[in-house]
Parts: structure tokens; sequence; C-alpha cells
């Protein structure tokens, strides 16, 4: 186990930046994701890390060591690769086996270690397989105790559930955590599905275009977005943005168009056009209530049991709700639109960066 | 191909012309001069090369008498040539008039595929008279004369650098096989290459070294009791002729890359005066001529090998005659025939023979006249040596033996120069190989 | 548009120029080798010879001994053409573009150049006295080193050999980067990552993945190593003696030069029989060695 730092990191292929000064601690046994659009140069950076893209600036440093120029023999990382990457034409048991066999420990030692991956990951029926005669979900977990074998300072994991259909995922997702929980090994792990990031990182990284956004803990990413990026980025439904504009030290905003105006908590300093963030279960929608301060019509009602997602037009603006109750409104309905003063987030119209107030 | 020229005689085509007569009334006299009769012609000297000049001029020659026939032309490159032969021998579809290898001719005309010319030679009395008997022979099978010597050619001549021998103190070539050993000693000393050899398509020893060589040491009676296979390859005097060969090459007579260059390269060694001698054929005199320097030039001597120890050849033998010979097809009849016969009569007569001449090289028939050829001195000398009687023509080695005993002789002597055979397996080689085709 | 619907007649109808001419150029000349072995030519006469030709070959020292140098050629082909361009296509495979293009580009060149050419270009590299090859053994002191690089018996096929190595390791390093882009490349970052040396990588990972790949090269290389032709004839002459004739030129001039039509045939198909005996069981092999992982899998 150990701690992981990059430090001002940045890489181009040819003449695309596609990584720009990049600082990240990891701490030791932490569970890190880095996550953001296809694109946003999360698998360069973990690749970077993993030593199989070796021309870059800055410094990576494992443990106490700069592994800056190093292979990535030589930096005692494992990593789980996006195809699983197994070997073909070895069994699961040759597959577990491969780096203790490169690394020449004696059989016994290799034979304990892998049987001692392959009970952790429930692999033991399967060790004799060969990989295409397992499914995506073994697959899965044989890539997994590959890494597991290895005992690593660093587990690297490059979209390691992508290839999986969803019921599955889920269940990864919580073994990840689990083994996780179980070994407390350092993990840095690529994905692009912010449900993921949520459910299983200690810390998330947020990328976009080359650069970190944000990085925080998750629900601190979810409460107090710094971007209008991250706060788009994480959470599902996503958080509504709705144009509007204020006077500096007003408790209060301005829609846009004049569909109303929303109560802030506190009197941000500055005037002029801003974005309103507004995440859908804050809002509340009802034919009579009394704090409503907003009128608007019901476009669609989708229900999936235990939550129900209202989509409503506010003036010539679009909003989605969430909320537990049933609702007893329907399309074309007028209703009232309570946004408690706490809710709003505002953010940059031109740099989408978050205006604390 | 052949049946189709054979068919288009005169009598076939009788019935078809008085037919297309009628037609042919509106269209004048377009076809008057039509040329009722095509020659195919194949041979292997392409324009650019002397005996293709003396080609060029006996078509001219025969267009002139033979107004009415068209000749074609289809040449090849040697090697090409003679497989082609070979394949169109075997499948009967060999074209009118063309160049036969002397190893060919038993073969081809026991087959049938040869047009018997003692007819021809008959009627062009003065023909036959101007070719030698020696040439004449080449070409006759079982009595019968089935082809003409295309020239004559003599295949040995150690073509030396005076200088260079009295720079190594011989003042002329050595008369004995001792002197001759000495002499490449001696040569050797001074570093420099005692006789060029360029040998890598293996015909250059087999004949220009060998022919001569082993005539010296067989004889001539050996020769022609081995022709009539009442000697054997593995004969003492025959396996002594190899040793002879394989002692040259241990003593250092040639080159150390005498199995990599060719006979283009052996000829450049000796003009750049990097080697004392090389030995090839009369038409190395012409490339000598046009490509020495002046001094050098002077200094060119031609030798033959000198007698060998215990040798029952005779010392004035050099290996000669003509190798080449023109043929028609045995399927012509009529006026193709007669034309064909033509071809052959004005690529050795006195026209194609002053252009050999003019080119360099040798005539097979004695000429009428040479006045206005300018023969180069080289040329003339051995022209007169053989005409005199000073040299005696023998047979060219392997030319009367089946193919595959040249192919075996090629290669056997190259592996006598690197010691991978000894006379002795080689000559039992031969011999197995000459048995088969027996 | 109506969708093309073959007919039993149709399909006869399209499939029959292809038929014909693989006929022609297959059938018929195997045919008629096969005839012409039982024969020999007489006075360019073809007479029945029974299996006289084939008894004289099972005798033919110099048969055996060419058919060695094809072998001694294929051998050391294998070791020092297929096996190196093995090892620079995964190199290859793992480095920048440009630099990719440019070895492929340098690599693959004399592949496309005809042999005669590479041949003469080779002559005057291996000359004795002004070649480069000698030359530059002189300047860096190493006269001990010249050699009569073709006028040696010893040597000349090991000088053929390379001429030939170098002429064609570019067709199989492209072979190899054709397999090579068919495995999935995180298997190669794997073993990286799994501590495996670039030869590991190669030996270990890389090379069961191709075995369908190596296989290729297997047959192109040994059936190339049969009918080796043009390189020795230009080179050598096939000279000194046999000592680097080959098959397929013994084969041409028992036929060509000696007029033994009958017995060259022989020779022919008889090689013909053996290089594809060869051939199906090096391929029984490697499928024997992968049936069951069989390489490229669908993953």
């Amino acid at each position: 186990m150990a701690t992981l730092e990059l430090n001002r990191i940045g890489k181009v292929f040819g003449t695309t930046r596609v990584l720009s000064e990049i600082d990240l601690a990891v701490a030791h046994g932490e569970f890190v994701i880095l996550v953001g659009p296809s694109g946003c140069g999360k698998s360069t950076l973990l690749r970077i890390i993993a030593g199989l893209e070796t021309r870059h600036d800055g410094e990576v440093v494992i443990g106490k060591k700069n592994v800056t120029g190093l292979r990535a023999k030589e930096r005692d990382i494992a990593m789980v690769f996006q195809s699983y990457a197994l070997y073909p034409h070895m069994t699961v048991a040759r597959n577990l086996g491969f780096s203790l066999r490169i690394k020449r420990l004696p059989k016994p030692a290799i034979a304990e270690r892998v049987g001692r991956a392959a009970e952790i990951l429930n692999l033991t029926p399967l060790l004799n397989r060969y990989p295409k005669e397992l499914s995506g979900g073994q697959r899965q977990r044989v890539a997994m105790g590959r890494a597991l074998v290895r005992d690593p300072a660093i587990f690297l994991f490059d979209e390691p559930l992508s290839n999986l259909d969803a019921n599955l995922r889920v269940a990864m997702r919580q073994e990840i955590s689990d083994l996780h929980a179980r070994l407390g090994s350092t993990i840095v792990y690529v994905t692009h599905d912010q449900i993921e990031a949520m459910t299983m990182a200690d810390k998330i990284v947020v990328m976009n275009a080359g650069r970190i956004e944000q990085v925080g803990r998750p629900l601190d990413l979810y409460d107090n977005p710094q971007s209008r990026f991250v706060a788009r980025f994480i959470g599902a439904p996503a958080m509504n943005f709705l144009a509007g504009s204020m006077e500096g030290g007003a408790a209060r905003i301005r829609l846009a168009d004049g569909a109303g105006e929303l109560s802030l908590a506190g009197r941000p300093a500055r005037s002029g056009a801003v974005e309103i963030g507004v995440r859908p279960e804050h809002i509340r929608v009802g034919r009579d209530l009394p704090e409503a301060a907003l009128q608007g019509i019901v476009r669609h009602v989708v229900t999936t049991g235990a939550d129900s997602y209202l989509d409503l037009d506010l003036g010539s603006q679009r909003l989605t709700a969430l909320t537990q109750e049933r609702p007893d409104v329907g399309p074309g309905d007028r209703v009232a639109i309570a946004i408690p003063p706490s809710a709003p987030k505002l953010f940059d119209t031109e740099t989408g960066a978050r205006i604390e107030f | 191909m052949l049946d189709r020229i054979s068919d288009l005689t005169p009598k076939a085509l009788g019935g078809a012309k008085t037919l297309a007569a009628g037609l042919a009334i509106s269209l004048a006299a377009t076809t008057a001069s039509a040329q009722d009769i095509t020659l195919r012609f194949g041979h292997l000297w392409d324009d650019a090369s002397p005996d293709g000049k003396v080609i060029a001029a006996a078509l001219d020659a025969f267009a002139a008498e033979f107004p009415d026939v068209e000749v074609v032309e289809e040449v090849l490159s040697h090697d090409e040539y003679l497989a082609q032969f070979k394949v169109s021998a075997a499948s009967g579809a060999l074209v009118d008039v063309f160049a036969v290898n002397r190893t060919d001719i038993p073969s081809a005309a026991r087959a049938g595929l040869l047009r018997d010319l003692d007819g021809a030679m008959e009627t062009n009395a003065q023909w036959g008279e101007a070719l030698t008997d020696t040439l004449v022979a080449e070409g006759v099978v079982d009595g019968e004369t089935y082809a003409i010597p295309a020239f004559q050619i003599v295949t040995h001549v150690i073509f030396y650098n005076s200088a260079m021998l009295e720079a190594a103190g011989y003042e002329s070539f050595p008369d004995t096989w001792e002197g001759l050993l000495s002499l490449i000693d001696a040569l050797n000393e001074k570093d420099v290459t005692p006789i060029a050899l360029g040998n890598k398509a293996a015909w250059v020893a087999a004949d220009p070294l060998f022919s001569t060589l082993a005539n010296r040491a067989t004889g001539s009676d050996w020769y022609d009791r081995l022709l009539a296979n009442e000697a054997k390859f593995t004969d003492p005097e025959f396996v002594a002729s190899l040793a002879l060969f394989e002692q040259l090459s241990d003593v250092g007579a040639f080159n150390a890359d005498a199995n990599s260059l060719d006979n283009d390269q052996q000829k450049a060694l000796f003009l750049n005066e990097e080697a004392a001698m090389f030995i090839e054929g009369n038409w190395a005199i012409q490339p000598i001529i046009d490509g020495a320097s002046p001094e050098l030039l002077d200094n060119v001597g031609m030798a033959i090998w000198p007698s060998v120890p215990g040798g029952a050849g005779a010392p004035n033998a050099v290996s000669g005659g003509s190798g080449w010979l023109w043929a028609a097809n045995a399927d012509l009849d009529g006026e193709a025939a007669a034309a064909a016969e033509g071809l052959i009569a004005a690529l050795t007569g006195e026209v194609a023979g002053r252009a050999r001449l003019e080119n360099g090289l040798m005539p097979s028939s004695s000429l009428q006249s040479t006045d206005g050829i300018e023969v180069p001195a080289m040329l003339a000398e051995l022209s007169n040596q053989v005409g005199s009687g000073e040299l005696t023509l023998v047979p060219i080695f392997v030319l009367p033996l089946p193919g595959g005993v040249f192919d075996v002789l090629g290669k056997g002597l190259q592996d006598l120069m690197t010691d991978s055979v000894t006379p002795e397996a080689l000559a039992e080689k031969l011999q197995e190989e000459y048995e088969r085709a027996l | 548009m109506q969708a093309f619907q073959p007919t039993r007649r149709s399909l006869w109808a399209l499939l029959a120029p292809s038929v014909l001419v693989y006929g022609f150029i297959v059938v018929v000349p195997v045919v008629v080798g096969i005839w012409f072995s039982f024969h020999e030519m007489r006075n360019f006469q073809m007479e029945w010879a029974g299996v006289a030709n084939y008894a004289r070959m099972a005798g033919d020292g110099d048969l055996w001994f060419v058919l060695g140098n094809n072998v001694t050629i294929t051998g050391l082909a294998i070791f020092f053409q297929v096996m190196p361009a093995f090892f620079i296509a995964v190199l290859m495979n793992r480095k920048d573009i440009w630099a990719e293009k440019f070895v492929r580009t340098a690599v693959f060149l004399p592949v496309v150049i005809s042999p005669v050419v590479t041949s003469f270009v080779w002559i005057l590299v291996f000359n004795l006295d002004s070649g480069l090859l000698n030359s530059t053994l002189a300047v860096l002191g190493l006269e001990a080193w010249q050699q009569r690089w073709l006028d040696d018996p010893e040597i000349v096929i090991y000088s053929l050999t390379a001429v030939l190595v170098w002429q064609y390791i570019g067709l199989f390093v492209v072979i190899f980067l054709a397999g090579l882009s068919a495995i999935n490349p995180e298997t190669l970052e794997a073993a990286d990552v799994d501590g495996a040396s670039f030869f590991q990588t190669a030996v270990l990972v890389v090379l069961p993945q191709m075995s369908r790949t190596v296989a290729v090269a297997m047959v192109l290389a040994l059936s190339g190593g049969l009918k080796i032709f043009e390189h020795p004839l230009v080179m050598t002459g096939g000279g000194p003696g046999l000592a680097s004739t080959v098959v397929a030129q013994f084969a041409y001039d028992v036929s060509f030069r000696r007029a033994q039509f009958g017995y060259g045939a022989t020779i022919a198909i008889t090689i013909t029989v053996l290089s594809l005996v060869t051939v199906l069981a090096c391929l029984w092999i490697i499928n024997r060695l992968t049936v069951r992982s069989s390489g490229e899998t669908d993953a």
C-alpha cells in the first residue's frame, strides 16, 4: 500500500494538449475515482500513473519514490483494463499467476497466492478454464484477481465495468467496494459513470478537457459543486439550470423573461446575469403551496415507483423536479413551484464558476 | 503453326486464290505483289551483336533474291534459346528456319525434325565446296546432312600480355607444361593473376580451357572411340586430362573468384592488366582490339596449351568448329522449303561471309574474295594458321556428346577447382551420364 | 433492385472462368508433370520409362545434395528471418507512428525489388577484391574475416541465405504486424504491468496469440525455401559445382540443359509433394499446439 502524488502532469498528443497541470494527492488506502466525459483525459492520466505513457511533463511519485520515467513493471502497480486484457491462451490459473511466474516465485508460493485470490473472487471452480469459456463478469473478476495476486502498492482500474450489463455492473460495484474495504488498498479508478464514482469513491476527481474541475468527497461534490460543469456532471437526474439576473446586495434573484423571483439565503455582491442551479429534489411542486413563489405548467410526469419526475415549463425555461410523493397533477396542469432559499447555487454565466454568497 | 504454314502452299491455296481473284477485281492490284510465303526464323543473336549484324546483312541479300518471302525473326537469349529449342522440338513446334546447337542435332535429326539438306548441298555446289569437311561433319547424322555450319570458331586461344611475361622472366610463351607451371609460379610471385577466369556459367572452363587440354592428354583417337562408345571417361588418359586441369587450379593459375565472375569480367581483368592471360575463343579478338590500350594491344600475344607430359594429342590441335548450325523444319515442302534453303544459303554465303570478316568474326565458308575488307591482324593470323594447317581443328569436346555430359563436366570442373571432387570420381560421373543417354 | 439469387446454373456460369483458369495453370501442368515423370525423352520423343525416373532419383546423390541446400537455406531463413521479423514487428508495434512508417518502408522496400536486381547488387557487395563487404572488413582491419563469399563452396550457401533474409525479412515483418493488429493491445500492456520484459512479452504473450500468423509465416518460409531460384542462378549460377544449386535450378538444368524432361518432371513432382507434406505437417503441429486456447479470441 502506498500514497500517490501527481505534480503538474501535462501531456500533448501531436498538437493536441490532452492534460494540463494536473496536481493530485492520493492518500494511503484511499479509493480515488477519476470521472469525466470521454476525451477529458482521465484514461491518459491513469496510463501515465501506470507508466504505460512515459512521455509527459511533471512527475509521478508512488510511495516516496519518484517513478517518473520508470516502466510500468518497475512501478509496483497493478491494472485492470477495460477489455480485461486476459491472456487468451492461458487458463484462469495461469492468467492469475503470470506476474508471479515472471518474478520466478517458487511454484508452491504461486499456487498459494493464486488460490487465495481465486477464493476471494469466487474463481476457484474456474481455474482451469480459458478466458473464452467465461462470462463477462467472470472475466472481470479474473482481471481483478490478476491485479490482486500482485499485492501492488496501487491498484489502477480503467473503466472496468463498462463492458458489463446493468445488473452485473451494480453487483460488481459492490464487490469492488467490498474488496477495497477488506484489503484497504490504494485504488485509482477511472470511469465516465458518475454513479460509479458516487457509490464507490472516497474521493472523486472530476476532469474536464484535460483539467481537474474539482476534487472532493462524493457528497461535497454533490452539495458544493465549484463549477457549473461539476454541478451538471454529478447527480442524476442532473441539476436544473435557469437563467436569471440580480442586483448586488439583494437576497433575491429574478428569473429571465419575468417568470418570477427566487429568494436566496444570502446576499451576493454581484449584479447582472447569472445561472441558477437547482437540484431536482429541492423543488417542490403542488396544486397549492403556500410558500410557492412561482407558477409553472406540467409537461410530463414520469413515475418509477419510488420516485416521480415532473417536467415543468417555467415561463420559457424548463425544469425537472423529483419527488418521493405520488404527484396528483398531470400534463397541462398549472402548478405552484416552491424552491427554498437554501437550494439555488449561482454560477457565472460566462465562466461557469460558482458564485459564493 | 507449322501445320498451317505447310498448308499454305500454293497447291493448297490454288482454289482459294481463284476464288479470291474474282473478289479482288475491285480492289485493283493491291495484292499483286503480296508475299505468299512467311518464314519464321529463330536464332539467338540480337541486332547489336556482331553475329546479329551478319544476320541482318544476310537477310538483306536474301530479300533481294526472294522478294516474295517474308522472314519473321524470333530472337531469344542464349540460355533461353537452348531451353526453348528443346521444348519446341519435344512438342513439334519448331519454327521454319533456325539455329540448332551441335548437341541437339543427332536427336533432332533422328526424331525427323530436321529437313534433309543433302539435295540442297548438291544444287548449291559452290556452297558445299566452300565449307571445310570438318565443319560439314557437324551437321551430318547417319550419312545425311541436316544442318549447315553457321560460322567457324576457334574456341581455344590463350591471350597473353607479353610485357607481364617478360617481367616474370619469360621472353616467349612456354612450350612445355612444366614451363607453363613455372610461368604461373613466377607470375604469382609478382602478385599478378596468371590466368583470368570467369567461369560462373561453367562453359568457359569446359570449352575454351578444357576442350583443347583434353585433346592434349587423350589424343583424337581416344575421342573418336569415346564417341563410338568404345572408350570410357574412366580411361586413364581422360582422368589425366582432368588431373591436369585440377593441377592448374592447385598451383594458383586462376583468380580466387573464378567461379563467380563471367567471361566479360575475365576479359576485363586482362584488359585492366590485373591478369597476365585469359583463355577464350576467336570471338574475343574484337573486344580486345576495342578495349585494350594501345600499349597493351602491342603486347597481346596468342598461344595455345603446350604439350602435356605423356599426352597422346598433337601439340598443334585447337578446339573449334561451328557449334551452331542452320537447319530447316522437316515439315516444309514446295516453295517454302526452297525459300528456307535459300535463306540458309544466304546465311552462309558470300555476303554473310564478308560481313563476318568485317565484324571480326570467322566465316564458315571460304570467300571468293576478301578485297576491301580490313581483317584485324590477330584474326588474320589465327585464320591463316587454321587455314594453313599450322593449327589443326579438333571438335569442341562436349558438343557431340549428350547435353547431360556438358552439364556434369561444367559443374565438375568447378568442383575440381574447389577440391570438392577427385578426377576419378568426376570421370565416373561423366561416364554414368554418358551411358544414360546411349 | 432485385437481390441476386444464384441458381445452380448461374453459379456454375460464374465459377467457370476461375475454374478453367485454375485448371489450366494448376491442374493441367501437374497432370502433365506426372505423365512426364513416367516417361523419358529420347530424340525429342517421350518414351515410357515406368518408375525408372523415381528409382534414379532415389540414388541421385546430386539431387539429395541440392535438396540439402534448400533445407539449409530454409532452416537458416526460419531462424534468421522469421524469428527476427517477429521481434522486429513486436518492437515496431510499440513505437511512434513516424518511426514505424519509416521502418516499415525501409524494411519492406527490398521485398518489392526484383530478385534479379537485388542479386546483381549483392554480387557487387560480395565481390572478392572490390566488394563492399571485403572492403569494409579491410577498412576495419579485419582482413582475417575476408572470405571468398561466392566462390568458397563452404560459404556460398550462407552468403545466398543472407541475401534472401535481407530481401524477404520485410515480408515477414509485415505479416507479423498484420497479425499483431488482430490481438488486443491491452494484453501487451497487461504483460508490461505484470512485469514481463520485452522478450517475455513477445514470447509468452504475443507469440501464443498469433499461432495462425506464425503458421502462415512458416508456410511461406517453407515454400519460399523450396522454390528459391533466381538468386543463386544470377549470383553464382548454382556453383561452384553444386555448392549453391537449389532443387528448382537442378530440375531446370535437368530438363532444359540435359533435355531429360521426364527426370526433370519427376524431381519437380516429388518436390511439390514433399513441400505439401512438409507444410501440412507444419500446420498440423501448430494446430495441435494451440487447439484449445486457439489464439485470436473474440474478447
